[in-house]
């Protein structure tokens, strides 16, 4: 028997940042039921703080879906949190830049602010009765010893599990085993993986990360996202559908593949 | 000029010259193309047919053929006999890890290639590896093949585990590791060949779609022309602050720029990185309001917006 692992899928969120795209609320809310019908775990809904369109959008998916978990992304930040908290997702993520470079050049703080911040974000989420999972950005450039130090907190704070995400797309397979098996071993967090595909690994890094112990990974449908792409869903499929039970027939996740594509027409897709 | 055998010889030799550029060494062409360039190799001076044909390596169907081309000293065969020729390497499919046993007695060949070992990376490749290293020595020649789309993790892993000779395919034709994507990985991770010229991707990609009649997706990695576009607002913003931030390597590295899109997913900082681009002047509290017109319009019409689009906007609202 196949060990059991969950799909969250991200199509409706990274995927949509891929520069070109811009979903309307009516398609995300499609995109939403087709996903469902297809069996994956958990839909990445959007980024409520994006706006009135993006809110509605995740309030209408909530209000139409049947079992599927959604989640809200969030930045490190009370403000955001708030319009999550308003669409009532079943899981409000919170997104951590981990890496020097995220943290001292791009949010021009420390670490020790990073800490703060996240136990604030946090409490506050957790507070309105939402799930609350962590979300590590640029982890595969991060200290892993910062990352243990930031999951024994969030382990904590009551996190359910943390999201390793290769944000840049340099990791490779073997390391992402490592570090995903370290962070488990270490401080008891499930993880979640999140590829992109910049050097073409993210499927392998992938399969590599649920052998390192990871009991989520995200995709999306065509691999559509940043730059070169996610992990896409049916590529995903076909290198560890040997390995896993996902739940989730590669067959099938092709046919919605080619549905999406002929809703992205003019798009560069 | 087309050849006899349909091959336009100066794209071919313009392809290989590019090839080296970017780091490959040795560069493999069937023995028919290479009979349709080879009175243009033959023609050159001594020092550059050298230089062209020195890194070249025929596929070649029978032990015989190798007669017809005295200028290349490597070949390569799936069915060829004579264990003795140097020159020979001998090319073995392994298309399963319990196949590995067929490689037991290969040790008597001059030289092997190992093809296939798609679904490696799904076992003990660690073992697998060193498994065939056993029977073959550090020598063989790998080409991972990609029917479950991990061609290049095996590769680099290969690499990481001391595989020396590696075979990859420009753009991934034919089932092979994609050489760019192996080449970029191999430069990140393990510093390999950081002084080659990799600027001339799009050069190489070109030539590729024109002889090939493939067409690369804007996303594909290294090649895809739009992997440096940027529209989120949080990535427009750390970009501005440091390019590191959200880019794995320079898009100047690969011969390519950035370039900032606007649409739904973009934040008021992007929106001031566009006025400036564009030189339109602009007061601070505009912004806001620049940016939900934007936001409404790209929802609109299910994309990013143009240029001309965005000056569109401002320009009604100034």
């Amino acid at each position: 028997m196949k060990e059991i692992k969950y799909i969250v899928d991200t199509t409706l969120r990274d995927g949509e940042q891929s520069p070109g795209l811009a979903f309307c609320v009516e398609q995300k809310v499609r995109i939403a039921l087709l996903l469902e019908e297809l069996g994956v775990h958990q839909i990445e809904a959007g980024i409520p703080a994006l706006g009135v369109s993006e809110k509605e959008a995740i309030i209408e998916i909530m209000h139409t879906k049947k079992h599927v978990m959604v989640s809200a992304w969030n930045r490190l930040s009370i403000e955001d949190i708030t319009q999550s908290i308003e669409c009532r997702p079943d899981i409000i993520h919170i997104s951590m830049p981990v890496s020097y470079v995220q943290i001292y050049t791009k949010l021009r703080k420390n670490k020790k602010w990073l800490l703060k911040m996240a136990a604030e974000c946090v409490d506050f989420a957790r507070s309105s009765g939402c799930r609350v999972t962590a979300g590590f950005e640029d982890a595969s450039r991060a200290d892993i010893g910062f990352l243990l130090t930031l999951s024994e907190q969030l382990v904590r704070l009551g996190v359910e599990y943390v999201r390793y995400a290769d944000t840049v797309g340099v990791l490779y397979p073997s390391r992402a085993q490592e570090n995903i098996r370290t962070i488990i071993s270490s401080t008891g967090m499930p993880v979640e993986f999140h590829a992109h595909n910049d050097l073409g690994m993210a499927a392998a890094n992938s399969v590599m990360a649920l052998r390192g112990g990871a009991k989520y990974v995200d995709c999306t449908l065509l691999g559509i996202g940043e730059r070169a792409g996610n992990c896409g869903l049916s590529r995903f499929l076909t290198a560890a559908e040997g390995l896993y039970d996902t739940g989730v027939s590669k067959k099938q996740a092709i046919a919605v593949e080619e549905q999406l594509r002929s809703v992205l027409t003019g798009s560069i897709y | 000029m087309p050849s006899a055998t349909g091959f336009d010889r100066s794209k071919i030799i313009c392809f290989c010259r590019l090839l080296h550029l970017v780091g490959v060494d040795y560069i493999e062409m069937p023995f028919a193309m290479y009979a349709g360039i080879q009175d243009a190799c033959r023609n050159q001076d001594a020092d550059r047919m050298q230089d062209d044909t020195g890194s070249l390596v025929l596929h070649i169907e029978l032990d015989g053929q190798m007669q017809s081309f005295p200028e290349i000293s490597r070949f390569v065969c799936r069915s060829c006999d004579d264990v003795t020729d140097a020159r020979l390497i001998h090319e073995r499919q392994i298309n399963d890890i319990r196949e590995i046993n067929r490689l037991r007695g290969t040790n008597c060949l001059s030289r092997v290639r190992v093809t296939g070992l798609d679904d490696v990376l799904m076992k003990d490749y660690i073992q697998v590896f060193s498994q065939i290293q056993s029977y073959l020595g550090k020598e063989y020649e790998f080409c991972p093949q990609d029917s479950f789309g991990t061609a290049t993790a095996v590769a680099v892993e290969w690499a990481n585990n001391g595989g020396t000779r590696l075979v990859t395919s420009f753009g991934g034709i034919g089932n092979c590791a994609p050489t760019e994507e192996v080449l970029m990985a191999l430069r990140i991770n393990n510093r390999h060949h950081p002084n080659h010229d990799m600027t001339v991707m799009p050069q190489l990609a070109a030539l590729f779609e024109e002889m090939s009649g493939v067409r690369f997706s804007p996303q594909k990695p290294i090649l895809g022309s739009q992997i440096f576009h940027v529209e989120a607002g949080i990535h427009a913003d750390g970009i501005e602050k440091n390019p590191y931030t959200y880019e794995p390597y320079e898009p100047e590295s690969v011969g390519t720029t950035r370039a900032l899109v606007v649409g739904k997913h973009s934040g008021t900082k992007a929106i001031e990185i566009k006025l400036s681009q564009l030189q339109i002047p602009y007061l601070h509290e505009e912004i806001l309001t620049i940016l939900r017109s934007v936001q409404i319009e790209s929802i609109r019409i299910g994309r990013s917006l143009t240029d001309e689009e965005f000056i569109s906007i401002v320009g009604k609202m100034q």
